[in-house]
């Protein structure tokens, strides 16, 4: 175990240095001059020239790479040039939202898939759920996140379209809504929060539910035929026993595989939902940074998402080696 | 075995038969492999076929669907069916480029892993590693923020990320391939170099890169059509499929075919090629 962490810890160094060498060379790929920017247009060549050699614009590229990694190391991302804030700032503000609606998208897809694959395990020969699957799997995400809104909110008015909660000024200790409202004793917050988060958590959680729900529909049909599901069987326990017991854990491994690729997908994704539904987090912050061409805020986004997926991914990786023992960290 | 010469040893192939290929396929699989090259004279044909000009206004404003106009008009009267066309024709075609391209440099870069082995073997394979393990979507959305939106720029940043898969897929059946009976029989006969790999190892690579690749059309759909939505693809009068429905979004209760009709028809390309890629892993590997 220790070894594993030891050697998960380096990956995932690796690749946060690797990101962090894309960000930095991306930064200097600007056409814009920050020198000049800072100076003023009309500043003499001599002014800037000092402005740059401040900034230390003229040191070779290893020692701006050592320090845009030191800035990094004490987490500080740059001035957003919309927000005019620290990068960090804006994130910090913004990330609750995606993280409570990345969480309960990735629960909801991971039930979904558990119900689909169990579904087409015990009633075979579906083509139904089959062309069902195929047909949400091909459908684009902002196509599901549009219809989705203009029936549940627009037509039959079931559920909130837009934002998070219809309570104005309450914040919590954690910045998750849902939970925040169960901690300061107020239900009917945790409530209203969940009716905001189920729209947009069922468009991002349907391609995930599908492609983790395939996935998983084939690894049962393998597992169920092995000797020991048989010697199960022989033991008399009902079908479904067996199905519970034996086969899903056994599965699971090439499903959660698909599941950390799936994440690597939702990142995308949440831009395009929290767009549509206007949900306030870091998606919708990425998406007005692209429209107002705003790098640092664009690249720290990536930063921070970059170190979540490879958090998630770690804890996929400890899911697997739990549910088969056999794969040795 | 007419015309063959005994010192002939190349593998004994079976002619391929087109209606086992589509009976092992399924029906609505196959719909999808004869959709895929009927979408891609379509989007080729593009410009010659839409009803109207794309770009310039033909009718009143916001008018609904009908069969004056099968999709509708936009916000300045111009002709939504023929604008979609014309977006189809972007997408697909960028799409097929991307994927063509990637899976020429993949699969060479795999080949080159899998037949030297060793040290570049391992060197090689790190540096796929690497590309696979990167949140690729958002490093490709960074790159294209910071070098300017652009269709040229997207296909660049999707590129860059899509080769490593292909990579992998040849490099396993390379080795897969080379401790097969076949393969070491022909080396024993003295085939080496270009014929060895020409006649002996790509026929087996073939397949599973054909399947890789037609699963992957789909993907590539959505991930040009998701930046193209995040405003990164072409700039303001080209139609792109994406775009035109982040455009339209906010009148979507007002004038539901202006979002929703395009994004429908991101669906059918994708279900097309879905279709298509399941047929032929089936068709191919028998699953």
């Amino acid at each position: 175990m220790l070894a594993y962490l030891a050697k998960s810890i380096v990956g995932a160094v690796v690749v946060l240095l690797m990101m962090s060498l894309i960000v930095f060379g991306l930064q200097s790929v600007i056409p814009a001059d920050p020198a000049r920017a800072i100076a003023g247009p009309n500043a003499p060549p001599e002014t800037v020239e000092a402005v740059r050699k401040e900034l230390g614009l003229d040191d070779p590229a290893i020692i701006q790479y050592g320090r845009f990694l030191s800035r990094l190391a004490h987490a500080d991302l740059g001035t957003s040039v919309r927000t005019r804030r620290p990068v960090s700032d804006d994130i910090r503000q913004y990330l609750p939202a995606t993280l409570e609606l990345g969480l309960a998208s990735i629960a909801l897809g991971v039930a979904l898939a558990l119900v689909m694959a169990v579904l087409q395990f015990l009633i075979p020969g579906s083509g139904g759920i089959r062309l069902l699957m195929v047909g949400v799997g091909s459908t684009p995400i902002f196509l599901s996140a549009l219809l989705l809104s203009y029936f549940f909110w627009f037509r039959f008015d079931w559920l909130p379209g837009a934002g998070r909660l219809g309570y104005r000024d309450f914040a919590g200790p954690t910045g998750l809504n849902v939970i925040d409202g169960i901690l300061l004793g107020r239900p009917e917050v945790s409530v209203d929060a969940l009716r905001h988060l189920l729209l947009p958590a069922l468009a991002l959680a349907l391609p995930i539910g599908i492609a983790v729900g395939r996935s998983l529909n084939g690894a049962l049909h393998e597992v169920m035929s092995e000797p020991y599901v048989r010697t199960a069987r022989g033991k008399g326990l009902s079908e479904t026993k067996v199905l519970l017991r034996h086969g899903l854990r056994n599965a699971a491994t090439a499903p959660l595989s698909m599941l950390g690729l799936q994440v690597r997908l939702l990142f995308g994704n949440l831009l395009i939902v929290e767009r549509v539904f206007g949900w306030p987090g870091l998606g919708l912050y990425t998406v007005q940074a692209f429209a107002s061409a705003d790098l640092p805020a664009v690249l720290g986004v990536a930063i921070v998402f970059g170190i979540l997926y490879i958090l998630v991914n770690t804890l996929i990786e400890i899911g697997q080696s739990m549910a088969d023992p056999r794969i040795n960290l | 075995m007419t015309g063959r010469s005994s010192r002939d040893t190349s593998p004994v192939r079976p002619r391929f038969n087109w209606r086992d290929f589509f009976r092992r396929a399924g029906w609505l699989e196959s719909v999808g492999i004869v959709g895929l090259p009927v979408v891609t004279i379509l989007a080729a044909l593009a410009p010659w076929i839409t009803p109207f000009d794309p770009l310039l206004r033909v009718a009143a404003a916001y008018l609904p669907p009908s069969t004056g106009h099968w999709f509708g008009t936009d916000e300045i009267g111009r002709d939504l069916f023929s604008r979609v066309i014309l977006g189809i024709q972007y997408t697909w075609l960028s799409g097929l480029a991307i994927i063509a391209f990637t899976l020429i440099v993949g699969s060479l870069v795999g080949l080159i892993s899998g037949l030297m082995g060793g040290k570049i073997d391992l060197v090689i394979g790190r540096i796929v590693d690497l590309f696979i393990v990167l949140p690729s979507t958002l490093i490709a959305l960074a790159f294209v923020a910071a070098v300017g939106p652009g269709l040229v720029n997207t296909m660049i940043a999707l590129a860059i990320f899509w080769w490593p898969w292909y990579a992998r897929i040849s490099r396993d059946e390379i080795r897969r391939l080379k401790a097969r009976p076949h393969v070491e029989a022909a080396r024993m006969a003295g085939v080496r170099g270009p014929r060895l790999l020409l006649r002996y190892l790509l026929p087996g690579v073939a397949p599973a890169l054909l399947i890789g690749a037609s699963l992957d059309v789909a993907n590539v759909i959505m991930t040009l059509s998701l930046m193209s939505f995040l405003g990164l693809g072409l700039p303001a009068p080209a139609p792109e499929l994406g775009a035109m429905t982040s455009r339209t979004l906010d009148s979507l209760t007002v004038h539901w075919w202006l979002p929703i009709l395009p994004a429908a028809v991101i669906f059918l390309l994708c279900l097309l090629a879905n279709l298509a890629g399941d047929g032929i892993r089936a068709a191919l590997r028998g699953v």
